[in-house]
């Protein structure tokens, strides 16, 4: 399953619209049904769609810029392993600034259940468990959440498909994502869904009050096989003024990568 | 640097991170290094006590360099403080100087290495195979690396590791002009001495130590058991050497066996550490070099039982702010009538004998990455007691950072005239700064 995402972000979920050609046909097909029920065959097809990448590595670049245009950058490397039954597991190092240099993450994420995660800290030598139930706390300081980076299971949302669209001459698919965790920053995420790329062009965050709060837009597409990945993500706070690049370098996908690599043990290593 | 510790020993480190560094000719190796380079200042309240220092001044450097190639690896990190003000405080010592073997279930690991069994934040009784450097913090004491050789097995969700321990490594104690000292101002810790487990105290540092290890991750729980038989280095015996009107620490064979547990409950952490420790039961031989300050250290029955329990929890605020919550509270039990055991020896043995700590610390969430951290540890058989901190550190840039802290003591001696151990930080309230470049 290639649910979990982090740092590979956002549209696995919504990411198999390549596919679906074959299983809607077109949005008129679908029109018996109740826009949550094809919104949900969407993201379930997406889902199915991304099956079978086995395993992806990167690094990347993300860029913090303050209202006053003061930039700040993050490098780290992420490998992320595609289990069969459940959600995915991911690991990332950071690599700068330089005093966070060698700590690491491991995730496992869950189709239900809350993902696990442990955080090793190289200065002691030490992994420690760490909650993800603390969805809406920045990454690294940045204006993406660890519920932004983290799992996208498709059964975490309530979905509603709400309209076809163009833009750009592309053929788009407008979505209503509601999380079901009691403790999400958001009350709704509204996305622009690729068909091609099976990737999200554009995703809205709205708060907890309804309040717009952060839009995402993703951009760089390159195919890998079967699949498109993203090369850059750029999300804007639109309450604070500040934004955030993440741009992806040597990604692979479907390389042969160490299972042992994603069990907590290992992380010192 | 008269603390230098073991300077053999961290000498052959360095060489070995020269071989390491040589590797790199061979382009095969892939060569990754990282450290710290830092200016410490250290204001402690004034004492009036012309024999001790209240300001402290030093460079302190950590480099860390790792090489790779196929299933082999070597790493080298070391520490390196010089105090300007207190010559006694400098130190140096390898952390970590060890080669590596790892196959697909096996690894062995050979060299100096720092063993973390821990789950709590604030005490540790089950993570006591490093010594550690006495002049730093009181609830993390930095660990000094301890030579051995690990063979580790994967095994279900986790590993079992052995461990030989085949030297005795001992503590760095704080200098006499130290504020922290546990001796006094003007005495010095001398040497090292080891109790045998025939009664023969010795200088020789060569001896069995050995550990086993069990680490497994079930559902939500992480958890890990261990036997551990070493010098136990958190509980000296201190003593004199008549023949030199010296002070000296004894260290005593003890058998261990303890385990973690970490475990996430809907968004709340739950830890705990525990561990027993056996004295072995051989009466100490006289020395003609070592006659303890208290007899009954030696003599009487001191196998006790530590336990920590701690939870914490993060919460969010809608400004970005983010607050984690942290109570943890230990307890000693000692030999004796009742659960409680004899409370003298309770005290003697830890200075966490029944104590509580509450902490805050509050992340801003911002592109320097501040931080404030506020905690308090406070003796509940003995409220007097109690020592806190208030500390807030950030990024300066991408490579520079700055830590600034506040720590009280309130320890008051139960004898005024003769504080014992950590009774002897009392007042030693201090400002620390740190700026620091990392890379």
């Amino acid at each position: 399953m290639t649910k979990h995402r982090l740092l590979r972000p956002f549209p696995l979920t919504l990411s198999a619209i390549a596919l679906l050609s074959g299983v809607f046909g077109n949005s008129e097909d679908a029109n018996a049904e109740s826009p949550e029920e094809k919104g949900l065959k969407i993201a379930q097809s997406l889902d199915r769609a991304n099956e079978g990448y086995a395993s992806e590595s990167s690094t990347m670049e993300m860029t913090l810029v303050n209202a006053h245009g003061d930039k700040t950058s993050r490098k780290m490397k992420s490998q992320i392993l595609e289990t069969k039954d459940d959600g995915d597991k991911s690991r990332i190092e950071f690599e700068w600034p330089a005093d966070v240099k060698g700590t690491r993450m491991l995730t496992w994420t869950h189709k239900k259940d809350d993902d696990d995660q442990w955080l090793f800290l190289p200065a002691i030598k030490r992994v420690k468990r760490i909650s993800s139930k603390n969805k809406s706390g920045s990454f690294m300081g940045s204006e993406f959440t660890y519920e932004d980076l983290g799992s996208q299971e498709v059964e975490k949302f309530k979905h509603k498909f709400l309209a076809d669209e163009m833009q750009n001459g592309r053929k788009i698919w407008k979505m209503e994502r509601i999380p079901t965790a009691a403790d999400s920053g958001y009350s709704k995420q509204i996305a622009w869904v690729d068909r091609e790329y099976n990737n999200p062009i554009k995703i809205e965050y709205y708060d907890r009050k309804g309040e717009l709060l952060k839009t995402a837009a993703f951009s760089d597409f390159k195919k890998f096989g079967k699949f498109w990945r993203l090369g850059k993500l750029e999300m804007k706070n639109h309450q604070t003024r500040k934004y955030s690049t993440l741009v992806w370098h040597d990604r692979k996908v479907g390389v042969a990568v160490d299972n042992a690599l994603f069990e907590s043990d290992e992380l010192e290593n | 640097m008269s603390q230098l510790l073991t300077p053999k020993a961290f000498f052959a480190g360095g060489l070995f991170c020269l071989i390491a560094l040589s590797t790199t000719a061979n382009a095969q190796w892939a060569v990754e290094s990282r450290g710290e380079l830092g200016l410490e200042t250290r204001v402690f309240q004034p004492d009036d006590n012309p024999g001790t220092n209240d300001q402290n001044v030093a460079a302190a450097a950590r480099l860390q360099v790792d090489s790779r190639k196929g299933d082999l690896r070597l790493r080298f990190r070391g520490f390196v403080r010089h105090d300007q003000t207190d010559r006694g405080r400098s130190a140096a010592f390898p952390e970590e100087a060890w080669a590596q073997w790892k196959g697909e279930r096996f690894s062995l690991t050979v060299g100096w290495d720092m063993v973390t069994w821990t789950a709590t934040e604030a005490f540790h009784p089950a993570d006591v195979v490093n010594a550690r450097y006495f002049d730093s913090n009181v609830e993390n004491f930095e660990k000094v690396g301890e030579p051995l050789a690990q063979l580790r097995m994967k095994l279900g969700q986790g590993n079992i590791s052995a461990y030989l321990m085949p030297y005795f490594t001992s503590p760095i104690f704080p200098s006499a002009q130290s504020r922290l000292s546990f001796t006094g101002p003007g005495v010095s810790m001398g040497g090292a001495r080891w109790l045998t487990r025939d009664g023969d105290i010795t200088r020789d540092r060569l001896g069995a130590q050995w550990a086993v290890n069990l680490q497994q991750t079930v559902g939500d729980a992480d958890l890990s058991f261990h036997v551990l038989q070493n010098q136990d280095r958190y509980n000296p015996v201190i003593g004199i050497d008549p023949t030199r009107l010296e002070v000296h620490p004894l260290f005593k064979p003890v058998t261990q066996i303890g385990g973690t547990y970490q475990q996430v409950i809907e968004g709340l952490i739950a830890k705990a550490e525990f561990a027993y420790r056996y004295y072995d039961r051989s009466d100490a031989k006289p020395s003609p070099t070592f006659i303890a300050l208290d007899p009954r250290q030696l003599t009487e029955n001191r196998d006790h039982g530590v336990a920590a329990l701690g939870l914490e929890y993060s919460v969010s605020h809608d400004i970005g702010w983010e607050s984690t919550f942290i109570v943890e509270g230990q307890s000693v039990f000692a030999e004796g009538k009742g659960l409680n055991g004899n409370a003298r020896i309770r005290h003697e043995l830890n200075i966490f004998q029944r104590d509580v700590m509450g902490g805050l610390r509050l992340a801003f969430q911002d592109a320097a990455d501040s931080t404030l951290l506020l905690f308090a540890v406070v003796d509940l058989e003995n409220a007097e007691q109690m020592f806190g901190n208030l500390g807030y550190n950030r990024r300066l840039g991408e490579e520079w950072s700055l830590k600034a802290g506040l720590r009280f003591f309130n320890l008051p001696p139960k004898n005024p005239d003769m504080p014992v151990g950590f009774e002897r930080w009392h007042k030693a309230n201090q400002f620390t700064l740190t700026l620091m470049r990392h890379f």
